[in-house]
C-alpha cells in the first residue's frame, strides 16, 4: 500500500478538488458532508451527487452540528447505499459510525469513509452566537497541527484520538503546517480511490506521524489530568447531584447522542412512568422527591447502558440547554468502564461490544469471594 | 385379544426413568418398581459414576411430572414376584409397600417431626424417629426410622393432610403390561472385597459413592473433602482405581473407573490446589469425549499419576494410610506413600437381582453376570417384549445410560395397545383485559403450620391496606389435590383478576400453583408466586421482622402485577419430515428406524453410494458380521417407501429452525430439491487418520489398521510377523484424544492372525479395552499374541531396510531396550474428524465444533466439560432440532455408532408426533415491541438459544418462541425496552423494586 | 449512644430462578437463620438483571444490593452469569467513578445446594452494610 499522497496548497480547496475529481471520474457517485448554510453561521449535512459539490461544502468544519454518525445511520439504517458514496467525518464521528455498524444502525456497504486530523471544534453555541468569520479564520490557522485551537469544546481539548485511523482515506493535516495535506489510504478501497489522485507520492509522511505521536502523548497526559481533576469535583453524592442539579430532564443529550440509537430511550419509556401513588411513596421515604423524577437514574443508567461505546464526541454537551458538563461526565465514565474490558469504541469493526461477549476467566475482582469465617470490616 | 398399553419398569436406573419419560410423552402409562423406600435411595451410587459431580435432579425431575399427570406410577418397596404371558399381554404379580408418606399430598410442613416424641442420636446428630431425608433439597422425603419408632401414632395424628400412614400394608397386586423393562441399578463391590483396601477398617478410606454427594459441584464450599476421622481437610489424598488392583481380576469393571478417578482428582485440585493428590492406576481408559484432555489437565494441575500393577494399603498411624506400590519394572512393593485420606474408585458389578430376574422372566445372563442383550439390538433380551437397559446390561457411564432410554422406544411401542394417557385439557381462561386491576393476596397457612410461626391475620389486615390490593385471605394450601380445588374456588369467588400466592418453593411446586391459578380461570401471567415458607417462616424468628418482610414481598408482587398482561401459550407449526445427512451406517440406521415408524426421511449422501466407512469393515471384535448387517440395512432402506436416498448430493442452503427447517439439496447434474425437515440428523462420519510417521506412505509394508484389515479379508496376509503400534499420532498434544476403536481393531486382527498361526506383537501405551472388550485382551494373551508396553514419552522407533523392518522399543515391564523384526508394521492411527465437512455444516446450521474438531453437543462451553445440559441433550447440538450421531460426534465403534443412531432416532420419535409445538415455557416467552425495536441485533448476539433473529426486511427482531427459554438475556441486552419477557415487562420490574423498598 | 445497632439496612437480594433461588430454598429447608431485612428480588437469570434495577434500588433507598446466581459454568441458561458479571463490572466501575460506594453492590455465586453459603452471604453483607452506614443517596430528595 502506498503511504500517502502529498497535495500542496490550501487544505479545504484541495480536499474538495480531490472529491470533485472522484465524482467526475465516477469513482464515487455521491458525497455526504457538511456545508455552510446560506446565513453563514452554521453547518448542515448534505448528500451531494450530481456533478459537483456545493460551493459551501466544508470538509473540516469548525463546529459539529449534527453528529455525522447520526446522519450516516439515517442514510443507511434501512439498507445500504446502492452506489459508492464518500462520507467526510470527524474522527469521533468516524468512530461512532464504526460502533453503529456493529449494531446494524449503519450499513457500511458502498460507503467510503474519509476522516481527517481533527483540530477540534468550537462549542456550537459559541459559533452560532459569535462572529463566524473571525472564528473560521482562527480555526483555519490550526489546520496544520502547529497551533492548538483556541476555546474548543471541553472534550476536544482533551481528545487523544484526533486522527481518523481506520478510515478508508485519512486526510493528513498534522505536520503539513497548512501548506498542504496528505491523502493516506487506510484500506484497499481507499487505495484504489487514491490511484490517479493529483499530488506527489510522499516520502515525508513521517513528519505527520511524528506530529501525531507528539500530540497524542501530550493529549493523553492532559486528558488524564483533566479528567482526574474533574472527577474530584463530581465525586460523592453531594458533588455529583450538584453538578447535575441544573438538568431540566429534557434528555436532549441522549437524543443527539449517536450511540444512543434507541427509538425510544428506556428512560423515556413507561418503565419509569409510575402512578402518583408510587411517587408519593418515594417522596415520603426520601422526605421529598424532585420532579420530574429520575434525574440521577437517567444519567447513571444511560452510562451503564452505553458508556463503554462513548466516543467522547461532545454532541451531548452542545445540546444541553442547562450547561451540565455531560460530555465530561461521559468522558470520565467511558474512560473507566472501557478500561474494564480494554475496549476502545470505534477502534476496529471486529472488536465486539463488551456486552455481547464474555470470557470464562475474567473480572474476578468484581466477584466477592466466599470465605467461611468472614471477618467484619 | 387386545394388547395391554402399560409398560412395567423394574428398577430405577436413569435409563428406566428416561423410558418412562419418553413413553409418557408418547401417551403410554408406565409403572415403575422401586425396590427402595424412596426415590433417592440409589442416587449416591449413580452420582459416583461419570460424569460425577452433578446432582442429577435434572435426570430424574422431568419424569416426576408424569406422576402428577397420572402417566407414571412409582411403587415403593416393590418386588416382582411372577411374570406370565407374552409380549403385549404380560401379567406381573407384584408385592409392594407404599411409602410412609404420600409425597403428593404431603405439604412438608414438618408437623410430624415436631410431634414425634422419640429422639435418637445418629452420626453425632440428633434426629427424630420421623425424619427428613435431606439429601437433595428438591423434594424432601419423610421416612420413619422403623428401628426406633415406638408406634405411638403422634405423627399420623399430627399430619394435617393424611399423607402420613404409619403402617402401610404389604400388598400383592397384579398388573397387565404390554412390555417389561428391566432397569435395575448396578451393584458396588462387597464389603469384604473393599476391606482388602482398608475400607471399613481404616477410618480415612472412603469409596467414591461415600463422597459423591458431599462433593457435588454445587456443594463446593471448601469443606467437601472432610476427613472422616476428624472432619478436617486432608492435606494429601490418594485416589485408587480399585478394579486395577482387584485380586479377582474383574477387568470389565474398569469401564470408566480410571476416567472417574482423574475427574475426581481434577475436582479436588480445582477446589484445593494445595492438596497433594496422587492417583494410582494401571491403565488410563479414556474412551469418552474429552477424557484425554481431562488426563492432561490433571497432570498439568499437579496431580501425581502413579502407574503401577501392584498396590497395598496399610495404616500408617491412627489416621493416615500408607500405600505401598510397585513400578511396572520392580514388581515388588518397593515404593511407599503416606496420605491423610484415600478415595477408592469402585467399578460396577452385575446386579444381584440378575439371578432372580432370570428365573422370573426367563432372560439369561451373559458370561459376566449382566443381562444378555441380542447383538445389534437396542436392549432386546431373548424374551420377546422384555427389554433390559442401563447398567443392568453392562457397566457404563451415566450419559450412555440416559441415551439408552431412547433406543428401544419403537420396539417397545410396537408391542403395546392403544395409547392410554391423555393430556389433560387446560381450563378455559377468563378475558380480563377490559377489567380494572383487582389484585387478590392468598396467603398459605400450610394447614395451620405457618400460623404457629407468624401472625397471618395481622399480615392479611396489613396487606389489605396496600393501594394495589383488592382482596386478601388465608388459604390452607394449594399443593394437594383438595387444597388446589379449594384455593381455586376461593380465587374465583373473590372476583379478583390478579393473584399473589404467598406459598412455598415455587421451583418445586410451580406447576401446581399455576394450575390453581388456571383453574380459577386466570392466565398464570396474572399471578405471582412467593416463597413465604423458605423466605420467611423457615429462616427468621422475629415476628415483626417476619411480617415486614412478608408484607414487602407481597407489596412488591402486587405492584408488579398492576401492569401484568394475559397472553396465550404460543404454538408453532411442526413438520414431521426428517433429514439425515450422511449415508453411512449411522445415518442409514436412523433413517430405517424413523422410516419404520412412519416418518418421511430424506437421506443425503455426498458420494455416489451409501455405506460410508462400514465398507471397509468385515467383522467387529465381538465377531458380529458387519457386511451382512449392512446388506440387510441397505435392503430395508430400499424397500421402505418413506425413505428417499439422494446420492451425489450436497446440502447447499439451510434456513429455519427446529420443527421448521428449509434445506436445499443439490444433486450432481439435476435440479436442486427443497425439503422442509422438522429434525436433522447429522451423521457425516469421520475418517481414518493417515500419519506422516513410521515411513507410512513410503514403505508398502507399513499400513494403517484399516488397510491391513482389508488385506487380511482379501487373504493377502499369509505369514510372517505382524507388529502393531497403538496410539500412533494420537493422545499427544496435537491430537489429545483417544479414538476408542483402535485397540479393539488391533485385537480383532491379532486374533484372526493367531487363528492362522501368524505371529503378532502389539506395542501399546494403554490397552483401551473398556468393559467386556477386555475379555479379548485376555484371550489374545492366551492365544499367544505378544504385548509389549512402552512409555508415552518413548515411542518405538522404526529402522527399515529393503530386507527387514526393525522396530526398537523400550519395554516398560523390565526397562530393557528390545528389537523386533517385522514383516508388516500396522499402525493404529485412530480417527480424524472430517474437518472440512464439519466446518461447512457448523456454518450451515450454526453449530459449534469441539476442541478436537468433532461436533460439540452444547453451545455451553463451560469449564466442566460434562455439564448437565450436555448429558440431558446428548445428541442435540447448540441449535435445537439437530442431532449428531456416529463418528461425527466422537470416535466410536460400528456397533456403538448404530446404537447411537437409534437412540437419537428414538428421541426424534418422541418429538415428531406433535403437529404443533408449544413454547417450552408456554406463555412465558420473550417478545419484541416492534415500535421500539431498531433491529440492532444485540439481543440476537446474546441469545444462547438462537431464539432471535432480525427480520431482514422490516429490520426488527423476531422471536422463535419454540427456542426461547425465557432467560432474559435479550431484555438486558436491549438498551431500550423493545425486548421484554411477558412476565417481567420493563414497568413491572421497576415497580417491583420500588415495592420491596416500600415497606 | 450506639447508632450502628439501631441502623437496620434495607437490602435487596437479586436471585436467579435456578441456583440463587435454589440456595435460598436450601437455606430454608435447612432452617438456617439470617437477617430478616433482606428482600428477595427474583429474575430468571443473573444475566437478566439490568444494572438499572440496581441503580434504581440504590437511588430509591436501598442500602445494598446483592446478586447471586449459578456458579460460572453452571448457568441454567448457558452463559447468563458471565454476562451478568460484565454488567456488574460496568456498574461497579461507574459507582466507583462517582464515589457512590460500589461495595454496596455484591456479586457472589451461590449454588442450588449451598444453603449455608446463601445464609452466610446475607449475614456477611448485612454486617458489612451496617458498618458502611446508611446509603447517602437514600436520603437525598434531589435525585
Amino acid at each position: 500500500m502506498i503511504k500517502g499522497i502529498w497535495v500542496e496548497g490550501p487544505v479545504k480547496k484541495g480536499v474538495l478538488d480531490f472529491l470533485n475529481g472522484l465524482l467526475a471520474e465516477k469513482k464515487i457517485k455521491a458525497v455526504l458532508m457538511p456545508a455552510k448554510n446560506k446565513g453563514g453561521d452554521s453547518y448542515a449535512w448534505f448528500l451531494m451527487g450530481k456533478d459537483r459539490l456545493l460551493e459551501s461544502a466544508d470538509p473540516v468544519p469548525p463546529v459539529m452540528t449534527t453528529q455525522g454518525a447520526n446522519v450516516v445511520s439515517y442514510l443507511t439504517k434501512k439498507g445500504p447505499v446502492w452506489e459508492k458514496t464518500a462520507v467526510l467525518l470527524r474522527p469521533c464521528e468516524y468512530r461512532a459510525v464504526i460502533e453503529l455498524a456493529k449494531i446494524k444502525q449503519v450499513d457500511l456497504t458502498n460507503l467510503v469513509l474519509i476522516s481527517f486530523d481533527c483540530p477540534g471544534a468550537y462549542p456550537l453555541e459559541k459559533y452560532v452566537n459569535g462572529d463566524p468569520e473571525e472564528l473560521d479564520e482562527s480555526f483555519e490557522v490550526c489546520l496544520g497541527g502547529v497551533v492548538e485551537l483556541d476555546g474548543p469544546r471541553n472534550v476536544c481539548a482533551i481528545c487523544h484520538r484526533f486522527t481518523g485511523t481506520g478510515a478508508d482515506i485519512e486526510i493528513g493535516l498534522m505536520g503539513g503546517e497548512g501548506k498542504g495535506f496528505w491523502l493516506v489510504p487506510g484500506s484497499k478501497q481507499g487505495e484504489e480511490l487514491l490511484d490517479g489522485a493529483v499530488g506527489s507520492e510522499s516520502d515525508n509522511i513521517d513528519v505527520r506521524e511524528k506530529a501525531i505521536s507528539d500530540r497524542t502523548i501530550a493529549r493523553e497526559t492532559k486528558r488524564n489530568n483533566t479528567l482526574d481533576s474533574f472527577q474530584e469535583t463530581v465525586m460523592g453524592p453531594e458533588n455529583l447531584l450538584n453538578t447535575l442539579s441544573a438538568c431540566i430532564n429534557c434528555h436532549n443529550c441522549s437524543r443527539v447522542c449517536p450511540i444512543c440509537f434507541c427509538r425510544e430511550c428506556y428512560f423515556d419509556s413507561k418503565a419509569l412512568s409510575s402512578e402518583a401513588d408510587n411517587m408519593l411513596q418515594r417522596a415520603q421515604r426520601k422526605s421529598g422527591l424532585r420532579l420530574p423524577p429520575d434525574l440521577l437514574l437517567f444519567h447513571l443508567g444511560r452510562m451503564s447502558h452505553m458508556s463503554v461505546s462513548c466516543v467522547s464526541c461532545g454532541a451531548c454537551e452542545d445540546a444541553c440547554p442547562a450547561n451540565v458538563p455531560v460530555s465530561m461526565l461521559f468522558a470520565l465514565a467511558g474512560r473507566n468502564t472501557q478500561a474494564v474490558f480494554d475496549y476502545e469504541p470505534g477502534r476496529r469493526l471486529d472488536e465486539a461490544i463488551p456486552h455481547t461477549v464474555f470470557k470464562f476467566e475474567e473480572l474476578k475482582d468484581f466477584e466477592t469471594p466466599y470465605i467461611k469465617e468472614y471477618s467484619k470490616v | 385379544m387386545s394388547k395391554a398399553s402399560t409398560v412395567l419398569i423394574y428398577g430405577t436406573n436413569l435409563s428406566g426413568y428416561r423410558i418412562a419419560y419418553a413413553l409418557g410423552k408418547l401417551g403410554y402409562k408406565t409403572v415403575m418398581l422401586n425396590r427402595g423406600a424412596y426415590v433417592d435411595e440409589v442416587r449416591n451410587q449413580v452420582l459416583s459414576q461419570l460424569p460425577f459431580d452433578l446432582c442429577w435432579a435434572c435426570a430424574y425431575a422431568p419424569q416426576r411430572l408424569f406422576v402428577g399427570l397420572g402417566a407414571m406410577q412409582i411403587m415403593y418397596n416393590a418386588e416382582l414376584l411372577e411374570l406370565n404371558g407374552e409380549a403385549g399381554n404380560f401379567t406381573a404379580k407384584i408385592r409392594k409397600r407404599d411409602a410412609f408418606v404420600n409425597n403428593y399430598i404431603c405439604t412438608e410442613c414438618e408437623k410430624c417431626v415436631d410431634a414425634c416424641p422419640v429422639t435418637v442420636e445418629k452420626d453425632g446428630k440428633k434426629q427424630k424417629a420421623v425424619q427428613i431425608v435431606p439429601k437433595m433439597f428438591w423434594e424432601n422425603i419423610y421416612l420413619i426410622d422403623e428401628e426406633n419408632c415406638t408406634q405411638c401414632g403422634e405423627c399420623e395424628t399430627a399430619c394435617p393432610t393424611g399423607a402420613l400412614k404409619m403402617n402401610p400394608p404389604v400388598e400383592e397386586i397384579e398388573i397387565e403390561a404390554g412390555a417389561v423393562i428391566l432397569a435395575p441399578e448396578f451393584d458396588e463391590p462387597g464389603k469384604a472385597e473393599l476391606a482388602t483396601f482398608g475400607w471399613g477398617i481404616m477410618p480415612n478410606v472412603v469409596k467414591s459413592s461415600d463422597i459423591a454427594r458431599a462433593s457435588l459441584a454445587t456443594n463446593f464450599t471448601g469443606d467437601s473433602f472432610k476427613r472422616p476421622s476428624d472432619g478436617k481437610l486432608p492435606q494429601s489424598i490418594a485416589i485408587v482405581v480399585t478394579p486395577h488392583f482387584n485380586e479377582k481380576g474383574i477387568e470389565y469393571e474398569n469401564c470408566n473407573a480410571s476416567a472417574q478417578a482423574v475427574y475426581r482428582a481434577n475436582k479436588i485440585k480445582e477446589m484445593h490446589p494445595d492438596i497433594d493428590v496422587s492417583l494410582f492406576c494401571r491403565d488410563y481408559k479414556c474412551y469418552g469425549k474429552g477424557h484425554c484432555r481431562m488426563y492432561e489437565r490433571a497432570k498439568d494441575s499437579g496431580v501425581r499419576v502413579i502407574r503401577t500393577e501392584k498396590l497395598a494399603l496399610s495404616a500408617a498411624d491412627g489416621e493416615r494410610n500408607r500405600i505401598s506400590f510397585s513400578t511396572f519394572s520392580t514388581k515388588e512393593l518397593t515404593d511407599k506413600k503416606t496420605v491423610h485420606m484415600t478415595i477408592l474408585i469402585t467399578g460396577q458389578r452385575p446386579p444381584t437381582t440378575m439371578k432372580r430376574l432370570s428365573e422370573i422372566c426367563g432372560v439369561p445372563a451373559e458370561s459376566h453376570g449382566f443381562c444378555d442383550i441380542l447383538p445389534f439390538t437396542c436392549a432386546k433380551t431373548e424374551v420377546n417384549g422384555i427389554f433390559a437397559v442401563g447398567e443392568f446390561t453392562s457397566p457404563k457411564g451415566n450419559p450412555e445410560t440416559i441415551w439408552e432410554g431412547y433406543g428401544p422406544l419403537r420396539e417397545i411401542t410396537s408391542r403395546l395397545g392403544e395409547k392410554n394417557v391423555e393430556k389433560p385439557q387446560p381450563p378455559a381462561l377468563r378475558n380480563v383485559s377490559y377489567e380494572k386491576t383487582r389484585t387478590g393476596i392468598f396467603i398459605c397457612s400450610c394447614f395451620g403450620a405457618f400460623s404457629d410461626k407468624i401472625d397471618l391475620e395481622s399480615l392479611v389486615n396489613r396487606v389489605k391496606g396496600f393501594s394495589h390490593v383488592a382482596h386478601a385471605e388465608i388459604i390452607n394450601g394449594c399443593c394437594t389435590p383438595f387444597s388446589i380445588q379449594e384455593t381455586a374456588a376461593k380465587i374465583k369467588e373473590s372476583g379478583v383478576n390478579r393473584v399473589v400466592l404467598a406459598v412455598c418453593t415455587p421451583t418445586q411446586k410451580m406447576m401446581k400453583f399455576r394450575k390453581t391459578v388456571m383453574m380459577a380461570g386466570l392466565n398464570p401471567l396474572l399471578s405471582e408466586l412467593l416463597r413465604l415458607r423458605e423466605d420467611v417462616i423457615q429462616v427468621h424468628t422475629d415476628p415483626a421482622g417476619m411480617e415486614d418482610k412478608a408484607a414487602a414481598m407481597i407489596y412488591a408482587a402486587a405492584a408488579k402485577l398492576t401492569t401484568a398482561q394475559a397472553m396465550p401459550t404460543l404454538m408453532d407449526h411442526m413438520g414431521s419430515t426428517v433429514l439425515v445427512i450422511g449415508g453411512g451406517a449411522s445415518g442409514l440406521e436412523a433413517a430405517r428406524y424413523l422410516g419404520a415408524a412412519g416418518y418421511n426421511v430424506h437421506v443425503v449422501e455426498k458420494t455416489d453410494h451409501v455405506g460410508g466407512m462400514a465398507d471397509f469393515l468385515s467383522i467387529d471384535l465381538e465377531g458380529h458380521e458387519i457386511q451382512k448387517y449392512m446388506a440387510q440395512l441397505v435392503d430395508d432402506i430400499e424397500k421402505d417407501v418413506h425413505i428417499t436416498v439422494y446420492t451425489d448430493t450436497l446440502v447447499s442452503d439451510v434456513t429455519g429452525y427446529a420443527g421448521n427447517f428449509h434445506v436445499r439439496l443439490e444433486t450432481k447434474g439435476t435440479e436442486t430439491v427443497a425439503v422442509d425437515p422438522a429434525i436433522v440428523i447429522l451423521a457425516t462420519g469421520a475418517k481414518e487418520a493417515k500419519p506422516d510417521l513410521y515411513d507410512y506412505g513410503k514403505d508398502e509394508r507399513v499400513m494403517t489398521q484399516l488397510e491391513f484389515e482389508q488385506k487380511l479379508a482379501n487373504k493377502q496376509i499369509t505369514g510372517g510377523h505382524v507388529v502393531m503400534i497403538q496410539c500412533v499420532g494420537s493422545r499427544n498434544p496435537e491430537k489429545p484424544y483417544c479414538s476408542r476403536v483402535c485397540c479393539s481393531a488391533a485385537l480383532k486382527n491379532a486374533l484372526i492372525l493367531r487363528e492362522k498361526g501368524i505371529d503378532v506383537t502389539i506395542l501399546y501405551r494403554d490397552m483401551n479395552t473398556y468393559g467386556f472388550k477386555d475379555d479379548y485382551f485376555q484371550a489374545a494373551m492366551k492365544k499367544g499374541v505378544s504385548f509389549l508396553r512402552f512409555d508415552e514419552n518413548q515411542y518405538p522407533k522404526l529402522e527399515a531396510s529393503d530386507a527387514t523392518l526393525k522396530i526398537k522399543i523400550n519395554d516398560i515391564s523390565d526397562g530393557k531396550d528390545k528389537e523386533i523384526i517385522a514383516d508388516y508394521l500396522v499402525l493404529s492411527t485412530g480417527m480424524d474428524p472430517n474437518r472440512e465437512n464439519n466446518e461447512a455444516f457448523s456454518a450451515l446450521f450454526d453449530l459449534n465444533l469441539d476442541d478436537d474438531g468433532f461436533f460439540d453437543v452444547e453451545s455451553c462451553a463451560c469449564p466442566y466439560e460434562d455439564a448437565s445440559k450436555r448429558i440431558m441433550k446428548p445428541f442435540e447440538l447448540s441449535s435445537n432440532g439437530v442431532f449428531v450421531v456416529g463418528t461425527a460426534h466422537s470416535p466410536r465403534s460400528f456397533m456403538e455408532s448404530v446404537m447411537m443412531a437409534r437412540q437419537a432416532a428414538g428421541k426424534a420419535m418422541v418429538i415428531l408426533p406433535a403437529a404443533k409445538m408449544p413454547a417450552p415455557n408456554a406463555m412465558y416467552v420473550s417478545e419484541v415491541d416492534e415500535s421500539k425495536c431498531t433491529g440492532c441485533g444485540l439481543c440476537v448476539d446474546v441469545c444462547p438459544y438462537h431464539a432471535r433473529e432480525i427480520d431482514p426486511i422490516r429490520k426488527v427482531a423476531k422471536v422463535r418462541p419454540f427456542l426461547c427459554d425465557s432467560c432474559g438475556a435479550c431484555v438486558v441486552a436491549c438498551p431500550s425496552s423493545a425486548a421484554f419477557l411477558r412476565d417481567q415487562r420493563e414497568d413491572q420490574l421497576i415497580r417491583s423494586i420500588d415495592g420491596l423498598l416500600a415497606v | 449512644m450506639d447508632e450502628k445497632k439501631e441502623f437496620t439496612p434495607s437490602i435487596i437480594y437479586g436471585l436467579c430462578s435456578w441456583c440463587g433461588t435454589g440456595g435460598s430454598e436450601t437455606a430454608g429447608a435447612m432452617h438456617l437463620q439470617y437477617a430478616d431485612n433482606i428482600r428477595p428480588f427474583r429474575v430468571p437469570c443473573t444475566g437478566a438483571i439490568d444494572p438499572v434495577y440496581i441503580l434504581r434500588a440504590l437511588i430509591e433507598g436501598a442500602d445494598g444490593f446483592a446478586v447471586s446466581g449459578c456458579h460460572p459454568g453452571d448457568c441454567h441458561f448457558d452463559s447468563g452469569n458471565y454476562r451478568a458479571r460484565r454488567r456488574i463490572a460496568v456498574l461497579k466501575s461507574l459507582l466507583d467513578t462517582f464515589g457512590l460506594d460500589s461495595e454496596r453492590v455484591l456479586l457472589r455465586w451461590v449454588g442450588h445446594g449451598e444453603g449455608k453459603r446463601f445464609a452466610d452471604t446475607v449475614n456477611e453483607f448485612n454486617d458489612y452494610i451496617k458498618e458502611m452506614k446508611k446509603n447517602p443517596l437514600a436520603e437525598r430528595r434531589d435525585t
